[in-house]
C-alpha cells in the first residue's frame, strides 16, 4: 500500500490515515510518500515511531519515500521512549485479599497498643525517665479537642434527650406510668446514650482533626524533621492528645449525660406536668454512683479508642495529599466501628 | 572520624536499594553524594539518620558505634546532627522563630526566653532571614523556607549537617548563596557536611570528596579533583550532564528511507 503524506504531518492529519496504515501493516509493505511533506510535529513523529514499531512486530516493512533531507535527519535522531512494564502489584483473589485485610487490621491494632503503652508509660512512671520531653502541649489540646467541642455535644445530646423523653413520655402516659420517665431517661443517658453519642461526635470532630494534622505532618516530612532534632514524635505529638482526650472525653460525657437528663426534666414538666423536684428525686434513685463510674470508665475507653485510631491512621499515612484525606476517612470509620464494638462488649460485662 | 559507614544495606519492602555502602567522613569535610535520580541517595541519608530501618551494617556516628537498623540513634548524637530536608520541613503551625526555637525549647529548656529569642535572631541573621522572624512557613518562598530550615538545623551548633538536595527548586543565585552559606558555616561552626546535590557548580564550589552511588554500590569514593577526571564512563557521563538513558543506542528507531 502506498500513501501520499500531506504537507504537514500533525495532530490534524495523522488521524486521517493512522488506522489504515496500522491495518495495512498487518498484511503488506507500506510506503509513505513524503515528497510534499514540509513539517512534522510531535503527533507526526509519534505516528511514525508507532508505525515503525508496528511494522517490526508484524514482520512487514515500512518505507518512508522521498522525505526531505532535513526531516530525514530529524527522524534519524529519534529514540523510542520505552514504556516500562507495569509492576506486578499482584491481583488478589478473595481469600488473599481477606487475609491481607486481616493482617492490616492486626498490624494497625498492634501499633495502637504500642502507642497506648507508650502513652501510659510516659504519663505515669516515665515522668522520672531522663528521656522525657518537657512538652507543654496538653493544655492546648484540651482546649482544642475538648472545650471547643462542648457546644456541639450539648446541642445534639439535648435534642436527642428531648426527642427520646417525649417519645417515652407518650408511651408511658398510656399506662399512667409517666412517673417512671426520670428513671428511664437517667439510666439510658448515663449508661448508653451519653457515652456513645459523645464519643461518636468526638470521633467525627476531634479524631478526624488529630489524623488530619498528624498525617499532613508526616507527608510534609515534618515528623522526620522532629526525629532528627531528637524530639520523640510519640511524646511530642501523641502524648498531649492522649492526655487531653483522657480528661476531656469523660468530663464531656458526664456533662452531656446531665444535659440529656435536663431535656427529660423539661419534657416531664411541660408535657407530663411532673414537678422538677419529683423528677429529680426519681432521677437520683436511678442514677447511682456505680452507674456514673461505669459511665466514666466507658467514656475513657472510648476516648482512648478515638485517640489511638486517629494517631495510628495519621502516623502510618504514605503518599501525598490524597492519602491524608483517606487516612481521615478511615480514622472516622474505624473509630466509630471500634466504639460501637466496645460498647457492645461493655453491655455484656456491665449490665 | 565524624561518621563512618560500613556495609550498609537498605531497601523498602522486598526491594533492596543499597547493597553494601561504606565510606568515612572527616571533621570539616564537605562530602557530596552523587548518583542518578533514584539511585538511593535519599535512602542512604534516611538510613544513616535512622529514619528508615536499615537491613544490615554498622555506623559509627560521632564516636558512637551503632548497629544499623537495630540500635536507635541516641539523643546525644541527634542534638549534634543537623538535617536540612528537601522541602525544609518547617512545622507549618509554628512561626519561623518558633520553628527555630523548637530544638532549644526541647533540649535546652533551662534557657530563659530572652536568651532563646536572641539566639534565634542570631541564627536567622546568619541565613539572612531576620525579616521573616514572625512569618509562617506558608508565607515564605522555597528558598526562604530552606534558609529558615538551615537556621533550625544549626541552632544547636551541630558537628555534622546533612542536606538532601538543598538547591533543588531554587534559582541559581539563591543556590549559590546557599553554597556560600554552607562554606561559611563550616568555617564558623567547624561542621562536616554531607550533601546530595546535582548542581555541577555547587559540587565544584563546595565539594571536598565525592561519593558516587550506582546500582546500590559505591562506584567512586574520592576527592573532587579525581572524580572530575575519572575515566569511569558512568561518572564522566554524569559530569557531562548527559543522562545515560537518552544516549542509549538500543532504542534507535530504524526508518527505511528511500
Ligand atoms: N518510601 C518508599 N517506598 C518504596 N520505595 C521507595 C521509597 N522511597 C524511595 N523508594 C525507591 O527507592 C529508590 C531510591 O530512592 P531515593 O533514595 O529517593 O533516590 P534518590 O537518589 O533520587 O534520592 C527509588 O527507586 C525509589 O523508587
Ligand atoms: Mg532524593
Amino acid at each position: 500500500m502506498e500513501i501520499k503524506l500531506p504537507q504537514s504531518l500533525d495532530s490534524q492529519t495523522v488521524p486521517l490515515f493512522e488506522r489504515s496504515v496500522r491495518q495495512a501493516l498487518k498484511r503488506e509493505q507500506v510506503v509513505l510518500e513524503g515528497s510534499a511533506l514540509t513539517s512534522i510535529d510531535s503527533a507526526g513523529r509519534a505516528f511514525l515511531m508507532e508505525a515503525s514499531g508496528y511494522a517490526e512486530k508484524s514482520g512487514q516493512t515500512l518505507i518512508l519515500q522521498s522525505f526531505p533531507e532535513k526531516l530525514k535527519q530529524e527522524l534519524s535522531s529519534l529514540r523510542r521512549a520505552e514504556i516500562p512494564e507495569k509492576e506486578n502489584t499482584g491481583h488478589q483473589n478473595l481469600p488473599e485479599s481477606l487475609g491481607a485485610f486481616a493482617f492490616d487490621v492486626f498490624s494497625d491494632v498492634k501499633t495502637m497498643f504500642y502507642f497506648l503503652s507508650e502513652s501510659i508509660y510516659w504519663s505515669t512512671f516515665g515522668r522520672v525517665d531522663k528521656n522525657r520531653l518537657r512538652q507543654k502541649g496538653t493544655a492546648l489540646q484540651l482546649l482544642r479537642l475538648g472545650s471547643d467541642a462542648t457546644g456541639i455535644v450539648f446541642i445534639l445530646i439535648f435534642l436527642i434527650g428531648f426527642t427520646l423523653s417525649l417519645q417515652s413520655a407518650m408511651q408511658l402516659e398510656l399506662f399512667g406510668a409517666g412517673i417512671y420517665l426520670a428513671a428511664g431517661v437517667g439510666f439510658s443517658m448515663f449508661a448508653e446514650i451519653g457515652p456513645l453519642l459523645t464519643a461518636i461526635i468526638l470521633a467525627g470532630r476531634s479524631g478526624s482533626s488529630i489524623t488530619a494534622e498528624i498525617a499532613s505532618m508526616v507527608v510534609a516530612e515534618e515528623v522526620k524533621a522532629l526525629r532528627t532534632m531528637g524530639i520523640n514524635p510519640i511524646q511530642y505529638l501523641i502524648l498531649p492528645r492522649f492526655q487531653a482526650m483522657s480528661i476531656a472525653v469523660p468530663l464531656l460525657t458526664f456533662a452531656a449525660s446531665v444535659m440529656g437528663c435536663f431535656a427529660g426534666l423539661l419534657v416531664a414538666f411541660f408535657y407530663l406536668e411532673i414537678s422538677p423536684v419529683v423528677f429529680l428525686e426519681n432521677l437520683q434513685k436511678a442514677v447511682n454512683l456505680p452507674l456514673i463510674l461505669k459511665c466514666l470508665f466507658k467514656s475513657l475507653v472510648f476516648g482512648w479508642i478515638i485517640t489511638l485510631v486517629a494517631c495510628q491512621k495519621g502516623f502510618t499515612v504514605r503518599g501525598g495529599a490524597d492519602a491524608v484525606g483517606s487516612a481521615t476517612t478511615s480514622c472516622v470509620v474505624f473509630s466509630i466501628s471500634g466504639i460501637i464494638l466496645a460498647d457492645a462488649l461493655f453491655s455484656f460485662v456491665f449490665y | 572520624m565524624i561518621l563512618s559507614v560500613r556495609d550498609l544495606k537498605a531497601g523498602y519492602g522486598k526491594k533492596i536499594i543499597l547493597e553494601s555502602i561504606s565510606f568515612d567522613v572527616q571533621p570539616e569535610e564537605i562530602r557530596v553524594i552523587l548518583g542518578g535520580s533514584g539511585s538511593g541517595k535519599s535512602t542512604l541519608l534516611n538510613n544513616i539518620l535512622g529514619l528508615e530501618r536499615a537491613r544490615a551494617g554498622e555506623i559509627k556516628f560521632l564516636g558512637v558505634k551503632l548497629r544499623a537498623g537495630i540500635d536507635p540513634v541516641p539523643n546525644s548524637v541527634r542534638v549534634k546532627t543537623g538535617v536540612l530536608f528537601q522541602g525544609g520541613a518547617l512545622l507549618s503551625s509554628y512561626t519561623v522563630s518558633q520553628n527555630i526555637a523548637l530544638p532549644l525549647s526541647i533540649h535546652r529548656p533551662e534557657l530563659p526566653a530572652p536568651v532563646v529569642q536572641e539566639m534565634v535572631a542570631e541564627a536567622l541573621n546568619k541565613v539572612n532571614m531576620l525579616h521573616a522572624f514572625h512569618k509562617l512557613p506558608s508565607e515564605l518562598s522555597g528558598g526562604m523556607k530552606k534558609r529558615a530550615a538551615l537556621a533550625r538545623a544549626i541552632i544547636l551548633e551541630p558537628q555534622i549537617l546533612f542536606c538532601d538536595e538543598p538547591s533543588a527548586g531554587l534559582d541559581p543565585i539563591t543556590a549559590r548563596s546557599l553554597d556560600d552559606l554552607l562554606l561559611e558555616l563550616r568555617e564558623t561552626l567547624h561542621l562536616s557536611v554531607i550533601i546530595v546535590t546535582h548542581e555541577l557548580e555547587s559540587i565544584k564550589a563546595i565539594g571536598d570528596k565525592i561519593l558516587f552511588l550506582s546500582s546500590g554500590k559505591v562506584l567512586l569514593d574520592d576527592t573532587l579533583e579525581n572524580a572530575l577526571h575519572s575515566a569511569v564512563p558512568e561518572i564522566s557521563d554524569f559530569f557531562k550532564r548527559i543522562a545515560p538513558k537518552e544516549n542509549d543506542e538500543k532504542n534507535n528507531v530504524n526508518f527505511n528511507f528511500r
